[in-house]
């Protein structure tokens, strides 16, 4: 008897796994809606009104053709769902569509053979600067820039610039937009008493207003005449704060030292609100505070050093300053972290290595001070776009998300790794061996190639 | 046998002992050579002008005999240069927002400018625009020289447009044009909701005419017209409540009198332009090849807007990469004569070569309004025939390219039947550096000799 349960329960087993086997098409959260379009218009009975369906289904698709773009052979890091080895990726109109082995590519499909190299999604960059334009960043971004170009040679796919987040989309303006007004300001600064209490009385008021309404709707179900509170008060400053309480979006706000993080803490957790620490020096001091409180961060692990010319900040200049423990700290207790460096554009001085062009080495030099590795390549992917709250479109690969990623020679927190593709949105952006920038340096990802005639400086022994 | 008719007539012109018999209407140059931009060269040829316009070009031409002969056996005759954008002799200062009611004509006043530099390069006819960034008005073209009632071509030449494109100028010109176009919703509406009404009230009529039949007093109320003469349409209530007969009498009286809601003249151009009146269309300024994905990105829920393209040249101009898409499109595009760098580097490409390959209308502009960039348009331009530009795209950005980039190819630019004899001499080859202008002719009449010895030639 026991013997024929477990040979039932072993069926059952074999069933379950059969039925998990086409892994990639169990990934997607939504079927994308045109397939579902096409099963239905397939089942249909052949009479003359579905071919007229179908006949006027085609000629929408002729006037927008499905656009396919694939990468096959690579290692895809999709960072949340575990690694594939030899896997193909394939985007369909700029939107990941399928992942994994055996994936049939359609004709007519351009297809980038990426044997040997790793796929991981594209970094974002928290701050934007140069590499796309201001304001409005889809209105006014020069997509044919050297900066953009260069961005995109680091790996980067996804950039804010003021409250948008846009992709870097070089060559065309469209489908660029990621997502607007990603952020509110909050000013609740700590030497101005006055400012916090009015910030506070107004959270206050719009917090009662919500308690009059939810009584209201209770009210209106067995009074139909109950009078709605009055909202016409509720713009500017009321409405921001409103839209905090009820979780619609973040306040971002900038606090380096421990009291001052303190204070957003107390606000956070007094009103359930989502707050982003933009700077955080001294976060680790606080970091369980900051946990408790559900903030989370935006770090630069190798902070600027204060100018005299500007005046030293002495709060941070002193024992409990920064430290290069500060996102490995607040990690291990528990607080999302988005890494990015000093100088949040492409500068000529970054040549030292401290601005965009050098974003995945700013994260590892969180991984020097005892960050996770994959804590580190999270927090410039999938937790920087959580941050945002852009996380259901970039950030990781994933079915049905943005086909943006970088096609890289190795492990992207590593010193000597180069970028040898870019791909936002299904279009293939950035090719090493195609741009002058490095395509001298280590060709084709091999790591022992001679180097070549213009080598310098020439190294003793080269042999001349 | 047509010259020695020719030779007779001209004879007899030379004979005819009353000056007077010389027919004023009737021009004819013979030069040594005549351009005609648009069509072959003529070696030696022949311009016949009547009243002001071209009549006939050719190698060898009859002509009456009582015409006026300008003999200019060693000059070149070319269409007038045209001027597409300049600031020529104008004042400094800065405008921005959309300001479509502002004209340039507002600003000119001919008695106080002196045109000779530009008739010294041989133009005719140019192009100001007003000054400012965003869209900063109206241009209007004049003649460089010319009766005084001839001397504006056109008020409306092009609404000139200069968005800022790194700083909300996509926003600037998407929320004008959008503005313009709720501007004719609003009327479109105003109007419908007029005409319902209109309906309405004949319905209701009818119904009344046939209960009363007769209609009592429908005439008797006429002296209460007087008291309606103020009210538009927009008092159809005050009818209702009028007595039975009324509505009659003020319905006719309307259906003259519909007046639309009034379109905000900053607008104005804009809203001309998406109903594709008449020689509306705007000069568009861009700045890099990225500039024009953005203004097609804005210009995509309108179709067909008539406008032109300046490219401003720069440093780092990126235009090879915006050539394809220009061509496609076969647009007419304004630019200076100038061999542009690619970005970063040193290399130079010829840009107005490739964009008159790719198929775009190519319109040439000085490289400043000073006097010698005026003068040195040609040997520019000749410097790019060095590296690749036909002679012929060279001409016609200078000439008819240049007219239609302001919308006037049907008036200048070549030596066609019917266009204005506003044309230029030279004294060797137009785009020979060392050539000069020797005269300018607006309406058929020398305006401008560049010495007296050729002037005693006449």
């Amino acid at each position: 008897m026991r013997r024929l349960h477990s040979l039932i329960q072993l069926c059952f087993f074999v069933a379950v796994a059969l039925c998990a086997l086409p892994a990639p098409q169990a990934w997607a959260d939504k079927p994308a809606p045109e397939e579902k379009k096409k099963d239905t218009g397939d089942t249909k009975p052949d009479d003359a009104k579905s071919e007229d369906a179908d006949k006027d289904d085609e000629d929408k698709k002729e006037e927008k053709k499905d656009v396919y773009f694939a990468v096959t052979g690579a290692t895809v890091h999709t960072l949340g769902r575990g690694d594939l080895y030899d896997a193909t990726v394939l985007v369909k109109n700029g939107r990941i569509a399928e992942m994994g082995r055996g994936v049939v590519i359609p004709e007519d499909t351009g297809t980038l053979d990426a044997s040997g190299y790793h796929i991981y999604p594209g970094l974002v960059a928290v701050r934007g600067g140069n590499i796309i334009g201001g304001g409005s960043a889809d209105e006014t971004t020069d997509v044919y820039s050297l900066w953009m170009t260069i961005a995109l040679a680091s790996g980067i796919t996804t950039a804010v610039s003021g409250e948008t987040a846009v992709a870097l989309t070089f060559g065309t303006v469209e489908d660029m937009v990621v997502k607007r007004d990603l952020f509110v300001s909050l000013r609740y600064s700590t030497t101005n008493p006055k400012q916090r209490r009015k910030v506070r009385e107004g959270f206050e008021k719009v917090r009662q207003y919500m308690r009059d309404l939810q009584a209201f709707n209770e009210k209106k179900k067995l009074d139909p005449e109950a009078e709605e509170p009055d909202k016409e008060w509720l713009t500017g400053d009321y409405e921001k704060y409103y839209k905090l309480l009820k979780h619609e979006t973040v306040a971002k706000v900038s606090a380096n030292s421990a009291h001052e993080i303190n204070q957003f803490c107390e606000l956070a957790e007094r009103y359930g609100i989502r707050l982003v620490i933009d700077g955080a020096l001294e976060g680790w001091t606080v970091a369980r505070r900051m946990a408790r409180a559900g903030v989370s961060a935006i770090l630069t692990i190798r902070p600027p050093l204060f100018s005299t010319d500007t005046g030293e900040d002495q709060r941070l200049n002193r024992a409990t300053g920064r430290s290069i423990e500060n996102a490995a700290i607040l990690h291990k207790h528990g607080v999302p972290i988005a890494i990015v460096p000093a100088t949040a554009s492409i500068t000529s001085w970054g040549l030292a290595g401290r601005d965009l062009l050098h974003l995945n080495m700013e994260a590892a030099f969180a991984v020097r001070g005892g960050l996770p590795e994959e804590a580190a390549l999270r927090s410039i992917t999938i937790d920087a776009a959580q941050i945002l709250g852009i996380d259901h479109r970039v950030g990781s690969l994933e079915i049905g998300k943005d086909g943006n990623f970088m096609i890289t020679d190795g492990d992207p927190l590593h010193y000597m790794t180069h970028v040898r593709w870019t791909v936002v949105n299904g279009r293939l952006v950035y090719d090493k061996q195609k741009d002058s920038l490095y395509s001298h340096i280590r060709p084709n990802g091999d790591r022992d190639a001679p180097p070549p005639d213009d080598y310098w400086p020439r190294r003793l022994g080269d042999g001349q | 046998m047509r010259y020695t008719l020719c030779s007779i007539a001209i004879a007899l012109v030379a004979l005819s002992p009353v000056r007077g018999g010389v027919d004023e209407d009737f021009v004819v140059i013979k030069a040594g050579r005549v351009i005609t931009v648009s069509g072959e060269e003529f070696s030696p040829g022949v311009v016949v002008i009547e009243d002001g316009k071209i009549s006939a070009v050719g190698g060898d031409l009859e002509y009456p005999s009582s015409a006026k002969v300008i003999r200019a056996p060693h000059e070149t005759v070319m269409p007038g240069l045209i001027h597409p954008r300049s600031r020529f002799g104008l004042g400094k200062y800065t405008r921005s927002g959309v300001q479509g009611d502002k004209h340039v004509t507002d600003e000119i006043d001919l008695s106080q400018m002196r045109f000779d530099d530009l008739l010294e390069a041989g133009f005719v006819a140019v192009a100001f625009v007003p000054s400012g960034t965003a869209i900063p008005g109206i241009a209007a073209t004049y003649r460089t020289a010319g009766p005084d009632d001839s001397r504006l071509l056109d008020e409306n030449s092009y609404l000139h447009v200069v968005p800022k494109w790194r700083s909300g100028g996509r926003k600037m010109l998407g929320g004008a044009l959008k503005k313009a176009k709720d501007e004719i919703e609003k009327v479109k509406k105003a109007r419908e909701e007029w005409d319902k009404k209109q309906k309405e009230k004949a319905e209701k009529e009818a119904a009344e005419d046939n209960e009363e039949d007769a209609g009592e007093d429908a005439d008797d109320d006429s002296g209460d017209e007087s008291y309606k003469d103020d009210d538009d349409s927009d008092s159809d209530e005050v009818d209702d409540s009028d007595s039975d007969a009324d509505p009659d009498q003020a319905e006719e009286k309307k259906e003259e009198k519909f007046e639309p809601p009034k379109i905000d003249p900053k607008h104005q151009p804009l809203v001309d332009l998406i109903q594709k009146k008449d020689g509306t269309r705007m000069m568009v300024a861009i700045t890099r090849a990225s500039d024009l994905l953005h203004f097609d990105a804005v210009m995509e829920p309108y179709e067909d807007l008539s406008y032109s393209l300046y490219l401003a040249t720069s440093r780092s101009s990126d235009y090879h990469l915006a050539v394809d898409k220009l061509g496609e499109r076969e647009a007419t595009v304004v630019l200076r004569p100038w061999t542009h760098y690619m970005p970063y580097t040193t290399f130079r490409y010829n840009l107005m070569n490739r964009l008159s390959q790719a198929g775009c209308s190519v319109a040439v502009t000085p490289m400043g309004d000073s006097r010698d960039e005026l003068l040195r348009l040609r040997s520019r331009l000749a410097d790019l025939l060095r590296t690749g530009l036909s002679r012929e795209a060279a001409l016609k950005a200078m000439t008819l390219n240049a007219a239609k980039a302001i919308g006037l190819d049907d008036k200048l630019g070549s030596l066609e039947k019917d266009k204005f004899a506003d044309l230029t001499f030279f004294d060797g080859d137009p785009l020979d550096p060392h050539s000069k202008v020797t005269r300018v002719m607006i309406l058929g009449e020398i305006v401008w000799k560049k010495d007296k010895k050729l002037a005693g030639r006449n």
